[in-house]
């Protein structure tokens, strides 16, 4: 009986096996898509970063998220993707230990089936370590219930760490791996996202640990494998529904978010000619009119559709791309690197070409591409803010990086929400995020020691590690 | 020696057909026939005749001398019968159970009847409470001495005629926790309280150690009506029309409307009238002071209105009348009939409803036949089969989801809206019209589809055809032993239907969700049943049962929209349909026994033990041993009280039980699931469970004990019975939600300690009786259950302790957990930040000061219940009237978050807060007493439920007037020349009044489902008061 029973309690509907590359694939596409929606980046991303402003409803531009916003990045992360990376990696390991492959061809694709897990982990656990500062890391993905949250600074030695690793183990001369919704198992291409990656990670912690930024920044750099042309770029390349993209999904039935004022007047200023791309002129002037940034909800609920300027089909399309990387930012990135002294070369011909590689990224014509950036001066002596502003405005869409890059430069631009914040004792454009109340009420030893590594208090003020300075704010008069 | 007696029974003087008469101390006995007659062999003069009838007083006749008795019945106003039928369907004298059990006769039930049978137990027994949601043949939630498990299933187990009875209702989790979706009830509404002879509620978990793990939370044994005692064939009718009105609605503000900003924006039309913001779904807008304006509806060319201004002005009756007068009509036709050797019953019952929602109608038809025949003397068969058929359209959607018209009425709206203009809802060329345009310019609706619309285009429909009966053989062996064999199945295929027009708010869609549900049970007993010396008495039997039940699910819905407006397939879908599969089997093998033992009639002591063997629990820890052991000791009976005047009866009674448990189908083995959007190009996506399943869980245990005394004085006019029990659930299996970092959000555990204890009370007697034959009688039921989770989980290895679990998050501000130590159903969330004196401390810009983190707001758990039931009678005329009250528990209410921070409550428009502004009760950070006046705006924002839930917890308590019957039947001598008999005539009222409560704007009492997560209010579907008439005749 017990044998019957035995088959009874196997699910018919639900494989036991599966292949490694069904769950790497669904992690690629699972994570962005929890990156790239109305919520993570429509009311979070997008709004921090002040590419974009709400329309209607405006608390979280105020800086207020309902409760379940965070919880459901959080959990949607971790338990989703995140976990799914793991798994695939823990089904190879397996077979690898194994040794149960039919050919060593095979098992080298399987390796770099790994390599490109273990890259997008650490894609993954950087944007959240950057959004909450000391997160479950370590003892994460492991069916720990109460996992402990790791410092920041050891996460990052760690993602430095992993993706060395992850770039070594990479056969080149392997034969595609399965399941890859980047780079359909092309091994070089993981290459270069490995070091371009390592290359963003290291970046970060420049101002906190130098030495380990430059020797890793370096290292990645001289491999020659990284990203150098939009072809390269990590992309979720979305198709038609269900598998659209998650922002045009919404704006089927949902018009919540315009062009934030903050950029349409930077573009304006500057004559950018992204701007067409990145934004719709207002229906009712013709003329671009940025939305104005943290407006109070009554006037702004008031104000009709049409009056502002809605984002750009470029981006509202159901197959526009969700993004994990692109090329414009290892461009500023070595530009970067060679102010600091991490590499030799000219900081101003990488940042010139971070601007034209945007554009080509973004579809503008060579001519106008070359006037703006050669109207666009490189000054090496306020070089944050040269390099800052540009980054910023080659990172649109990209609302998490937008802010976090804006929190580590201190390039001013963005402004304070027009009508205030909504969080009492909230005085500044938040450095971080709360956790999740979930971690709260499931985790709540670990997250009360979570806490003094952030100054003892779960504030969007705090900053986190490697964020040595106050971020800058343009005082606008409205 | 032996003579033989006649006589007739009567009520009232009233013939009483189908009267046990037995020969006291023998099983020897008759039934009485048409004209309540019989006849019976006796020994001698000191023999003593016994009288049973359901509902009626058992009676003991001396014999004596006559040889003609006329044996007058009385009514058992308490509907205690003698004789209960306990578990497996075993007939007890009431007086041998250790246990706590409480009857409901059939009428109790039938009489004002709901569509939903287990709302009609409301507060008619003691520490069962039932929550009933307000819509449309919608859930019932019954929970019987607290809940038990954390997170399983804490309904008790149904069971009609010997079969259990699938009570699941397949509603979300979102549904529950009031986010939206559907409530389609659950499944045991599909019991007909027309066909019900008696229910008997079995509280504790020792009077159902022999249902196996599924009556650990108590189980509702239903007996139907059957023709058994009858002679020859009758018909009896029952019919009735009832009028269904909403109950209450919130209070809602009238001076100001629609719009986010006060006065009108400055753009005007070409005649300078100005516009409203019909895009903004709130009404902080200008002043309904009749001021020519645009309205919503005067943009349209073929509008009578079109390009007019028209006033600016209230209807304050506009969402009372967007509600139609529900009207539910009621027949029951019975055909019974029956010999000394066969009986049988035929029912037919119609329900119909049209409900208080536009466009939204059930049925129901329910077919019942029930039968018995002896073959031979020793060789009895038996069946009982019902059919069930039901069909609904236009369910109410419920919680905060625009397919709840009650999210537009009472929580985003606008407050001017006109009815009349409103019932419009489309244009000529079939489009959408709505308050909600994106723009004045831009008629699309933006947040709101109209109500009409979503009533209209929006509607789902759902079937359900069932089927479940019994077959039965009895064999006698000899006078002490018997076997019997029984086939149980219980089976239905439900189907559901959802749509969204082309044009709504929402991407059109179609889908499809059909279930096959079956549940078969196989079970053979022997039993023995010996009397010894008329002293020693004993009842014993073995069984063993097989369970199967069977789960498949198909779901189909359309992706991308519709790509044909208003047709209604899943092909018709503009991206390929997706489509969803699952089900599951599960067995349960299980051997039990019985003995009781009765010495004198005084002294009773039973024993039970069951095991089990479950297919989903891992082999090798899949079969579990339970027992109980229960008594009773009749203290009435002993020498110097068996004669007392004062005291009539008196019964102690005590017992213990342990049940065993086992879990859901495939909770052991680790399974991947396919993205439910299927693959993503030529790439297959599967991912890890959220859940993570456990190779090592083993059964949970519930072990209860209760003690109880029964006591009647002064010849029965007073009763009090009383309970005290303890049940404690531990190694409970739970998906408990753990930290997502751990790569799962939920994970399979055996964990966890539970404890319920509590007190029942029930007191009943008979205040005043006349010789004029005016009675009146009272029940009072009373409990109070105290919940406590005593343990949670510590981690083996890491020695990491949980404390705290969440059941579920709410839309928007708290969640419910279960905290170690506390009790369960803590309501969490941000709360207000108070002083050493307790005052509410505010902020320099005079709003509250919150809380950092969250805060325990309380327990959605009742303190105590009750109910109390008053029969007024004189002759035959009867008034019963029932209050229900509940006291104490709290619940989170969206609806008043909402509904006043969008402006729509009254109290965001009086005392002139708008115009002036406020000063909120409180100290600033110094102590002194905040003097900043803030305007009416900022204060319901800022000191909201949504900034601060403890802003909209309330306390749930109410006193209702649940039901009022007044019925008058006809004396039949006045009737029964024209071949009729007992016409009865009633007045019937359901939950005709809220008498108190403290929950603002809406019913306290209703419940989003069925299911655990209790104490969160969505977008409450208003509940209805029913007014209605039966007649009620044999013939």
């Amino acid at each position: 009986c017990n044998q019957d029973f035995e088959e009874m309690n196997i699910d018919p509907d639900q494989p036991s096996v599966v292949e490694p590359g069904f769950l790497l694939a669904s992690a690629q596409k699972g994570l962005m898509d929890d990156m790239w929606d109305e919520w993570a980046n429509g009311r979070f991303g997008l709004m921090y970063s002040q590419f974009w402003a709400q329309n209607s409803y405006t608390s979280e531009s105020q800086y207020k998220a309902r409760p379940s916003e965070d919880n459901n990045n959080w959990t949607a992360w971790y338990a989703g993707g995140l976990k799914d990376l793991q798994a695939a990696i823990d089904l190879n390991n397996e077979k690898i230990a194994a040794n149960s492959f039919a050919s060593e061809a095979e098992k080298a694709a399987a390796v770099n089936q790994n390599a490109a897990a273990e890259i997008m982990k650490a894609c993954m656990f950087q944007l959240m370590t950057d959004i909450w500062g000391p997160i479950p890391y370590s003892e994460a993905l492991t069916g720990n219930k109460t996992p402990k949250y790791d410092s920041q600074e050891s996460i990052y030695m760690d993602l430095l760490v992993k993706l060395e690793e992850a770039y070594n183990s990479i056969d080149a001369d392997a034969p595609a791996f399965s399941g890859d919704a980047l780079y359909n198992g092309n091994a070089v291409a993981w290459q270069k996202f490995a070091n371009s990656l390592r290359m963003r990670v290291a970046m970060r912690i420049a101002d906190v640990k130098e030495d380990v930024a430059k020797e890793n920044f370096a290292a990645a750099y001289n491999t020659g494998l990284y990203f150098t042309s939009n072809t390269d770029n990590a992309l979720i390349a979305y198709t038609d529904a269900p598998h659209n993209n998650p922002l045009n999904e919404d704006r089927k039935t949902r018009e919540d978010f315009a062009v934030s004022n903050t950029i349409v007047d930077q573009m304006l200023a500057d004559n950018d000619p992204r701007l067409s791309v990145y934004a719709e002129p207002a229906a009712s002037t013709g003329t671009f009119i940025g939305m104005i940034y943290g407006e109070n909800e009554n006037i702004a609920n008031n104000l009709p559709v049409g009056a502002v300027s809605q984002p750009g089909t470029a981006v509202l399309q159901s197959s526009s791309p969700g993004m994990y990387m692109v090329a414009a930012e290892v461009d500023f990135l070595l530009a970067e690197a060679v102010q600091r002294g991490f590499i030799g070369g000219s900081a101003a011909a990488h940042f010139k070409q971070g601007i034209l590689t945007s554009m080509d990224q973004w579809g503008v014509d060579k001519a106008s591409a070359t006037a703006y950036a050669d109207a666009q001066v490189y000054d090496a002596a306020n070089w944050k803010v040269s390099l800052g502003e540009q980054k910023w405005l080659a990172l649109y869409m990209q609302g998490h990086q937008g802010w976090i890059e804006w929190r580590r430069l201190d390039f001013g631009i963005l402004r304070l929400p027009k009508d205030g914040i909504l969080i009492a004792g909230l005085n500044t454009i938040p450095t971080r995020r709360q956790y999740p109340i979930d971690e709260q009420t499931l985790n709540g030893n670990n997250y009360q020691s979570a806490l003094t590594e952030i100054g003892g208090a779960d504030k969007m003020d705090a900053r986190v590690w490697w964020d040595v300075a106050e971020g800058t704010v343009v005082d606008y008069n409205y | 020696q032996e003579r033989t007696v006649s006589g007739v029974v009567t009520d009232n003087g009233e013939p009483l057909p189908g009267v046990t008469v037995i020969l006291k101390g023998t099983s020897k006995g008759t039934i009485t026939g048409l004209d309540g007659d019989f006849k019976l062999a006796v020994p001698g003069p000191e023999s003593i005749l016994e009288f049973r009838f359901v509902g009626y007083k058992t009676k003991e006749v001396a014999v004596g001398n006559q040889s003609a008795l006329q044996v007058p019945l009385e009514v058992d106003a308490e509907e205690l019968e003698e004789v209960v039928v306990t578990a497996l369907g075993v007939s007890r004298d009431e007086r041998s159970l250790g246990y706590a059990m409480q009857a409901v006769g059939g009428d109790e039930l039938s009489e004002v009847k709901s569509t939903n049978v287990v709302s009609g137990l409301a507060g008619k027994v003691s520490g069962v409470q039932i929550n009933s949601s307000s819509t449309m043949g919608g859930s019932s939630r019954i929970l019987i001495r607290g809940a038990n498990s954390i997170n399983g299933n804490n309904q008790p187990l149904f069971v009609v005629d010997g079969v259990p009875l699938d009570n699941s209702n397949f509603t979300s989790s979102n549904q529950e926790r009031g986010a939206g979706g559907y409530d389609y009830g659950n499944a045991a509404q599909d019991i007909n309280p027309d066909d019900i002879a008696s229910m008997s509620v079995l509280k504790g978990a020792a009077a159902a150690a022999l249902y196996g793990s599924r009556a650990a939370n108590g189980v509702i044994i239903i007996t139907t009506k059957s023709g058994k005692g009858r002679k020859g064939i009758g018909v009896s009718i029952n019919a009735g029309v009832t009028f269904d009105n909403i109950l209450r609605l919130p209070d809602y503000q009238n001076s100001y409307g629609g719009g986010g900003a006060g006065a009108f924006g400055s753009a005007t039309d070409a005649n300078g009238n100005p516009y409203a913001s019909y895009a903004v779904d709130e009404s902080w807008g200008p002043k309904l002071d009749g001021t020519p304006a645009r309205q919503w509806y005067s943009f349209d060319e073929w509008h009578p209105d079109y390009g007019q201004a028209t006033a600016w002005e209230a209807h304050p009756n506009n969402v009372k009348d967007f509600f139609e007068t529900g009207v539910t009509t009621n027949t029951n036709v019975a055909l019974s009939g029956g010999n000394d050797v066969s009986n049988f019953r035929l029912s037919y019952t119609n329900m119909d409803i049209n409900g208080v929602m536009p466009n939204s109608e059930m049925t129901r038809h329910t077919v019942s036949f029930n039968g018995s025949t002896k073959l031979t003397d020793k060789f009895t068969v038996s069946t009982v089969a019902n059919y069930v058929s039901s069909k609904a359209l236009g369910r109410p959607g419920t919680g905060y989801d625009g397919g709840n018209v009650m999210q537009q009425f009472n929580q985003w709206g606008q407050r001017q809206w006109d009815n009349e203009q409103m019932k419009q809802y489309k244009n000529p060329d079939g489009s959408q019209r709505t308050w909600n345009r994106r723009g004045y310019d831009d008629g699309r609706p933006k947040y709101a589809d109209n109500p009409y619309w979503t009533r209209y285009e929006n509607y789902q429909d759902d079937d359900r055809e069932r089927f479940f009966g019994n077959f039965a053989l009895n064999y006698k062996i000899n006078e002490n032993f018997s076997v019997s064999g029984k086939v149980m199945t219980d089976f239905y295929t439900d189907s559901r239907r959802e749509r969204i027009a082309v044009g709504s708010v929402d991407i059109s869609k179609y889908s499809e969700d059909v279930r096959f549900v079956k549940e078969n049970n196989y079970e053979a007993m022997l039993r023995y049943d010996k009397t010894f010396d008329s002293e020693f008495s004993v009842n014993a039997f073995v069984g063993g049962n097989i369970r199967k039940q069977s789960y498949k699910r198909n779901y189909g819905t359309t992706v991308n929209g519709l790509s044909v407006a208003g047709l209604y397939t899943l092909s018709n879908s503009n991206s390929p349909a997706q489509l969803l599969d699952d089900g599951y089997t599960k067995q349960v093998n299980s051997a039990f026994a019985s003995t009781s033992f009765g010495y004198r009639n005084t002294y009773f002591l039973d024993a039970t033990m069951r095991v089990d063997q479950s297919s989903t629990l891992p082999t090798d820890n899949n079969t579990y041993f339970y027992p109980s052991v229960t008594g009773s000791f009749v203290f009435s009976e002993l020498e110097g009280l068996n004669n007392s005047s004062i005291l009539s009866f008196g019964k102690l009674r005590a017992g213990f039980a342990e049940v065993g448990n086992d879990t859901d189908p495939y909770n052991i083995l680790t399974t991947y699931s396919a993205d439910t959007r299927g693959s993503f190009g030529n790439f297959p996506l599967y991912t890890v469970p959220n859940t993570l399943n456990n190779v090592d869980l083993k059964p949970e245990t519930t072990r209860s004990f209760e003690v109880g005394v029964d006591s009647r004085f002064l010849n029965d006019r007073i009763g009090l019975d009383v309970t005290y029990y303890r049940n404690t659930t531990f190694d409970q299996i739970l998906d408990i939600a753990t930290s997502a970092a751990s790569g799962y959000s939920r994970q399979y555990i055996n964990a966890g300690e539970m404890l319920n204890h509590g007190l029942e009370l029930m007191l009943y007697g008979t205040p005043v009786q006349t010789a004029s034959g005016f009675k009146w009688d009272v029940t009072v039921n009373w409990a109070k259950n105290m919940n406590e989770v005593v343990e949670l989980y510590t981690d083996p290895e890491t020695g990491k302790e949980i404390t705290n679990l969440r059941l579920a998050n709410a839309p928007f501000a708290v969640s419910v957990n279960a905290f170690k130590g506390e009790s369960y159903g803590q309501i969490v969330g941000t709360g207000y930040v108070y002083d050493d004196n307790g005052n509410k401390v505010v902020n320099e810009d005079g709003t509250y000061k919150v809380t950092d983190g969250v805060v325990n707001l309380g327990s959605s758990l009742a303190k105590w219940t009750g109910g109390i039931n008053n029969t007024f009678s004189y002759k035959g005329i009867s008034l019963r009237t029932l209050l229900d009250v509940r006291y104490g528990g709290k619940v989170f209410s969206t609806t008043n978050m909402w509904g006043k921070y969008s402006g729509i409550m009254e109290e965001t428009a009086a005392n002139g807060v708008r115009e002036n502004g406020l000063i909120v009760e409180g100290v600033n950070e110094d102590g002194t007493p905040n003097t900043t006046v803030i305007d009416a705006n900022t204060h319901f924002f800022a000191n909201g439920g949504y900034t601060i839930a403890e802003a909209d917890v309330y306390d749930a308590s109410y006193v209702k007037l649940k039901e009022l019957a007044l019925s008058y039947k006809l004396p039949n001598k006045l009737v029964s020349n024209y071949g009729i008999n007992n016409v009865t005539f009633s007045v019937v009222g359901r939950n005709l009044a809220i008498l108190y409560s403290e929950l603002p704007h809406l019913d306290p009492e209703v419940t989003a489902s069925a299911g655990n997560i209790q104490g969160i209010e969505g977008a409450q579907v208003p509940s209805t008061r029913s007014i209605g008439f039966n007649v009620k005749f044999d013939f």
